[in-house]
């Protein structure tokens, strides 16, 4: 991820601001889940680690990568890892 | 022939170059501002056959404008309320109105015609103290809401809306918008209790994520996330406001309904 990122917990929900896009980024808690897993699993390692079903999560995955936030490399899933800001 | 006044506030010095009738009317909406940080002065020049208006800071023109027949007063006060905003360094701000209840900051946001301020005139004329109509600071060290006192602008439906008006005076009128500036007002940082965003779609008074309110701020046209040199400590400003403080969504049926439910939610503490 060549952007750098921030990102502040609110209410266990994420904000992640892409700083060279200026724009935010929402995370739902279910979101949220999603992209904390993406540590260079494949879809079906984070569909076991999360419990659902695999159909559902590709779509989740399709719609981070989309924003950004999680990258595909060699079929397995990385977030962008942001600085955050304030406690967690 | 231009006039020169020069409108000397508390950390910020504006001095206007132009014809009578404008300098006139621009400098009394002017007086009751305060800069909560020093700020470099602010040349603001209304060109002979009153058209073109100029910002200029540090022999830099910052903005330049046409000015309509009518209605260029509250683009004037735009601009140089904007312009202000935009040069702190170390305050946020956003596009908001608010008021200190009980000595505690209601920050009252939503999109243009919401009702943003006839809400807060009504809550002045209930006993709130005045902050800002338009332009919020905030500073995120002190998690609090510093005056800026703009008089609030009310067109003729704001009026109707608010029916009374708090006690204070109108500092000028122009193109059917009175310039009217309460007389209760914050002396100074007030910390801030809520966040408020006005909804057209009903419902009352609810609890808001705020990770949501932290991405409609970031939607916002005004607000110091606009400015690319501002976004990251904005980001984490904005972040510790919101912890800190009570975040809602309002839908009411008329403006006055919405500052009873917050005078409601502000008594329940």
């Amino acid at each position: 991820m060549s952007a750098p990122f921030l990102a502040a917990e609110l209410d266990g929900e994420v904000v992640l601001l892409d700083v060279a896009q200026a724009r935010l980024i929402h995370l739902d808690p279910a979101a949220r889940q999603v992209w904390e897993a993406c540590v260079g699993r494949t879809t079906g390692e984070v569909a076991a680690a999360l419990g659902g079903p695999e159909e559902r999560l590709a779509e989740s995955l399709r719609s981070l990568a989309a924003a950004g936030v999680v990258r595909e490399e060699d079929g397995r899933w990385w977030r962008a890892a942001p600085r955050w800001v304030g406690s967690r | 022939m231009p006039t020169r006044h020069t409108v000397t506030l508390p950390g910020w010095q504006i001095r206007i170059t132009a014809p009578d009738r404008i300098a006139a009317s621009l400098a009394p909406v002017l007086s009751s501002l305060s800069a909560a940080e020093p700020l470099p002065p602010l040349d603001v020049t209304v060109a002979e056959g009153d058209r073109l208006a100029t910002g200029t800071v540090d022999g830099r023109v910052l903005w330049s404008v046409t000015l309509p027949q009518t209605g260029w007063l509250p683009l004037l006060l735009g601009q140089v309320g904007a312009t202000g905003a935009a040069l702190l360094r170390r305050l946020l701000f956003i596009h908001a109105g608010a008021v200190a209840i009980d000595g505690r900051a209601w920050i009252v946001i939503g999109e243009s015609g919401a009702g943003k301020t006839s809400t807060v005139a009504i809550l002045a004329r209930h006993g709130a103290a005045y902050l800002t109509d338009e332009i919020t600071l905030l500073d995120p060290a002190a998690g609090a809401a510093v005056p800026f006192a703009l008089p609030m602008a009310v067109k003729p439906w704001t009026a109707q809306a608010v029916g009374t008006f708090p006690r204070g005076a109108e500092v000028a009128r122009e193109g059917g918008v009175r310039f009217y500036l309460p007389a209760a007002r914050a002396a100074g940082a007030v910390p801030v209790e809520a966040f408020v965003l006005l909804r057209p779609d009903g419902g009352g008074l609810a609890h808001f994520s705020r990770a949501e309110l932290l991405m409609f701020l970031g939607e916002q046209q005004h607000s110091s996330l606009r400015y690319a040199h501002r976004l990251e400590d904005a980001f984490a400003g904005f972040s510790r406001l919101l912890r800190g403080a009570r975040c809602y969504v309002l839908g009411a049926p008329f403006p006055a309904a919405a500052a009873e439910l917050i005078l409601a939610a502000a008594r329940r503490g």
